[in-house]
């Protein structure tokens, strides 16, 4: 007698244990999954609003690639040769603008592009600004021996608004004739920078002189740019350092200096 | 048999934590193995010494459920963000120890009221780090945190045996033999200990 209580109250125990044990490990892992499932979800969405933020900048950037000064300004110059009767020049000219365009968008549509190209469409662009400013600058491009233009990778459209604040307000406001050096350098294993310097009116100047113009052009074209940067380290495709420097305040010449240091974890191979 | 079983189970949980030792990297990881040390020898100690017929075990044991509870209390504590509500509990389960040293035996019976209590704060503890893990990025990989499965065994340990507890402590008039229950809860426990000791891999 004495026995078969002492069982059903074991039997019991152990059915109330077990019980116990599988309904709290069925809640346990079904809240975790559930919250698991969400935080998937949650990540997923970042990622997709991120990289239509992107899409958003590097259309934001074609746009200002586009800025209808630089497209009527230099179809102006390219009438005014036209006018001169300089068929050669204007030919020139139309060719280097129809070329530029046309770089324009095909880059645009890429994930990346080599250091090659991007020096080929910077070359290009510059030419075309130097005929809209009537020859009033020079530029100088100088590259690293060591570096591989055609193996080193960077986004597009990074570089050419940088190129174009140096000259649109820095070395037009200049009275001197303006400079503007873009170098290329191996910094170490894949990692490279790049020095935009101009001998301008210098970013501190340029702000003060033109306060209210450049919070909306400058100050909004570098803030893009530098969402344009954090996006890419957080899409974990780039990690791009980006520096904004007065010359007076380094060197104690006129101008403005802007370093971009790529960092390449991953070398990649082609253009997409 | 069981008990055998049982402790070769432990020897098993301490050798995977042994062999994982190099990917312990912080202190609560490392100290989790030397509690399991502890643990392993005392039951070692208490096997030799049953031989000796005079040998009472209670030192033994109440020894080791003090350790335990006071060890995963203060684990728990350097795991979660809700400091206050661990050092809270800590503190609670400090007073009951006090009185249950007061009230009960520590050479010649069980601590009663430190293993109701402990258990009880065990239990309480468990949910407020699922809480705090289920309030963290850490969640997405739940099944690869070593500290999740730890928290389970305890989970799935002090379950069972809180009825036990009840059962052996309730006014019966029939010895009750526990061991297959308390066998089988300690499979599961080292089980999850096991699991945990497994989570952690090489560093690519």
């Amino acid at each position: 007698m004495l026995q078969t209580t002492e069982l059903n109250i074991m039997l019991i125990t152990s059915v109330f244990i077990i019980l116990g044990i599988i309904m709290a490990l069925v809640i346990l892992f079904s809240v975790f999954m559930s919250k698991k499932n969400t935080l998937i979800q949650e990540q997923l969405e970042t990622k997709l609003a991120n990289q239509k933020r992107q899409y958003e900048l590097q259309l934001n950037a074609l746009r200002a690639q586009m800025n209808p000064h630089f497209v009527h300004n230099s179809l102006n110059a390219i009438q005014y040769y036209i006018q001169l009767n300089d068929v050669e020049k204007s030919e020139d000219y139309l060719a280097q603008f129809s070329k530029l365009m046309r770089l324009f968008f095909e880059y645009s549509r890429k994930q990346h592009i080599s250091l090659e190209n991007e020096i080929h469409s910077l070359k290009s662009y510059l030419e075309i600004e130097k005929l809209r400013f009537e020859d009033k600058f020079d530029f100088q491009f100088q590259i690293d021996s060591d570096l591989d233009t055609q193996d080193l990778f960077l986004p597009p459209m990074i570089l050419q608004p940088l190129v174009e604040n140096a000259i649109n307000h820095g070395i037009f406001h200049n009275q001197t004739r303006g400079q503007l050096w873009i170098n290329f350098k191996l910094t170490e294993a894949q990692n490279f920078q790049i020095e935009i310097i101009d001998n301008g009116i210098g970013i501190n100047a340029a702000r003060k002189r033109f306060k209210s113009k450049l919070e909306q052009h400058t100050e909004h074209s570098g803030y893009v740019l530098e969402e344009r940067l954090g996006l890419l380290k957080e899409s974990n495709s780039w990690h791009i350092d980006f520096t904004i420097l007065d010359r007076q305040e380094t060197e104690n010449t006129n101008g403005t200096k802007v370093i971009l240091t790529f960092f390449t974890e991953k070398t990649l191979s082609h253009d997409h | 048999m069981l008990a055998l079983i049982s402790k070769l189970v432990l020897f098993l949980t301490l050798s995977t934590g042994l062999i994982k030792f190099k990917y312990l990297k912080t202190w609560h990881e490392k100290i989790f193995l030397v509690y399991l040390l502890f643990v392993f020898i005392n039951e070692i100690i208490v096997r030799f010494k049953l031989r000796n017929e005079n040998f009472t075990f209670y030192v033994n044991y109440n020894l080791y459920d003090i350790l335990t509870f006071s060890f995963f209390i203060f684990w728990i504590y350097k795991m979660v963000t809700y400091k206050k509500a661990v050092l809270f509990a800590g503190l609670l389960y400090f007073a009951c120890l006090c009185f249950s040293l007061y009230k009960e035996s520590f050479f010649n019976g069980f601590l009663n009221v430190n293993v109701f209590t402990g258990t009880i704060i065990i239990l309480i503890l468990v949910v407020v780090y699922y809480i705090d893990l289920l309030k963290s990025r850490l969640a997405i990989n739940f099944l690869s945190l070593p500290e999740f499965w730890v928290v389970t065994g305890l989970l799935v340990f002090n379950i069972g045996y809180l009825p036990i507890l009840i059962l052996i402590h309730a006014n019966i008039e029939t010895a009750i033999d526990t061991n297959m229950e308390m066998f089988i809860l300690n499979l599961l426990l080292y089980g999850s200990f096991i699991k945990a000791f497994l989570c952690y891999k090489p560093q690519n």
